[in-house]
């Protein structure tokens, strides 16, 4: 521990993330089942994704790219219209941002739609914060609220399940790691 | 010590429901311990925390803020009855710059929110959009969110006249 302590003061290191918490293991795995759940193929497409959940919100999603400067704490949006769902993005941000943003509001589709039984104690269903009304103002992670909202949680975690899954190539880790 | 007097008075107002401020902040899926910390003052509650608690809990938010200000400014804010309109005027200045501390920010800035809150379902509900999620890196103001209204109506629109 004093090596640790040592390291850290001559700054040749620092913890950015320790696993305790909701971020455990055991959510990874659980968001893994619950994506494991759209029965995607091996190597999923985004169209893949896409349309399994589609499936179970039983209407089209249509993926919108907004170019508004209206949008600046919000990076993602998802609309729930009668005869439709779409989900906004942020068309100034990095390709790999706006995918994520994308999944994640993907997962609220699934997390409002999908059946009781895919839901787990590791990965519950819980309700967005909201006003009584339609909207629903996903709580914002910073050092000061992270770890705020279990359901935000959850829903970034399958998030990240999502991406893994529409992982089409096998990288090296040297493209994983260093580009 | 604002931070502790405003945890109470939210402590009271969800209690006041019925509630408690466990259910409260499991129904706006907020973290308990978190919860825990803003309620003692340990930490500034962000305003969202605050109305996410108060419409979890179905907590009366006017007599809340009425509570906080009476808390907050006794010798400035005494009951309305009270108030002639001299008095008033005379008491303005102060309660002008009393509003740079942070009880009638608080205050003020809750209000605008909500507002702009009910503004964006009102406009939602004309469109048929039966729900709306909003990602976010930060705390959303007001005015964000008449601009997501706006944002979203038109490609509500535009969708619907394709």
């Amino acid at each position: 521990m004093s090596t640790e302590s040592g390291a850290r003061d001559r700054g040749r290191w620092r913890v950015l993330q320790t696993n305790e918490g909701p971020r455990s293991g055991a959510l990874v795995r659980a968001a893994d089942a619950f994506v494991g759940r759209l029965e995607l193929p091996k190597h999923a497409t985004w169209t893949d994704i896409q349309s399994a959940v589609e499936g179970i919100y039983g209407k089209p999603i249509v993926l919108i790219a907004s170019a508004s400067p209206a949008l600046q704490a919000v990076t993602g949006l998802w609309i729930d219209a009668a005869d439709f769902g779409a989900v906004v993005c942020r068309e100034a941000d990095q390709p790999h941002y706006q995918a994520q943003n994308a999944f994640h509001e993907l997962a609220h589709v699934l997390f409002a739609m999908a059946p009781d039984k895919w839901f787990t104690k590791e990965l519950p269903r819980t309700p967005l914060v909201g006003s009584g009304g339609p909207s629903r103002l996903c709580a914002y992670s910073s050092e000061e609220t992270i770890g705020l909202s279990q359901s935000e949680v959850a829903v970034e975690e399958v998030a990240f399940a999502m991406a893994r899954a529409a992982q089409t190539l096998n990288r090296s880790t040297e493209e994983t790691y260093f580009g | 010590m604002v931070n502790a007097v405003v945890g109470r008075h939210v402590r009271r107002a969800i209690n006041e429901t019925g509630s408690n401020l466990r259910a409260a902040a499991e129904r706006a899926g907020l973290s308990y311990r978190s919860v825990l910390r803003y309620m003692s003052g340990e930490r500034d509650m962000p305003v969202p925390v605050l109305l996410a608690l108060v419409e979890a809990s179905s907590a009366d938010l006017t007599d809340l803020m009425r509570q906080l200000e009476a808390d907050l400014h006794p010798n400035l804010t005494p009951p309305a009855s009270t108030v002639a309109p001299a008095d008033t005027a005379q008491r303005a200045p102060i309660a002008r710059e009393a509003a740079s501390v942070a009880g009638e920010d608080v205050e003020s800035a809750v209000t605008a929110l909500h507002s702009a809150q009910l503004e964006l379902d009102r406009r939602m509900q004309e469109l048929g959009v039966s729900r709306l999620a909003a990602r976010s890196i930060g705390p959303i103001d007001a005015t964000e969110l008449l601009a997501i209204a706006d944002v979203v109506q038109e490609i509500v629109q535009e969708l619907r006249d394709v």
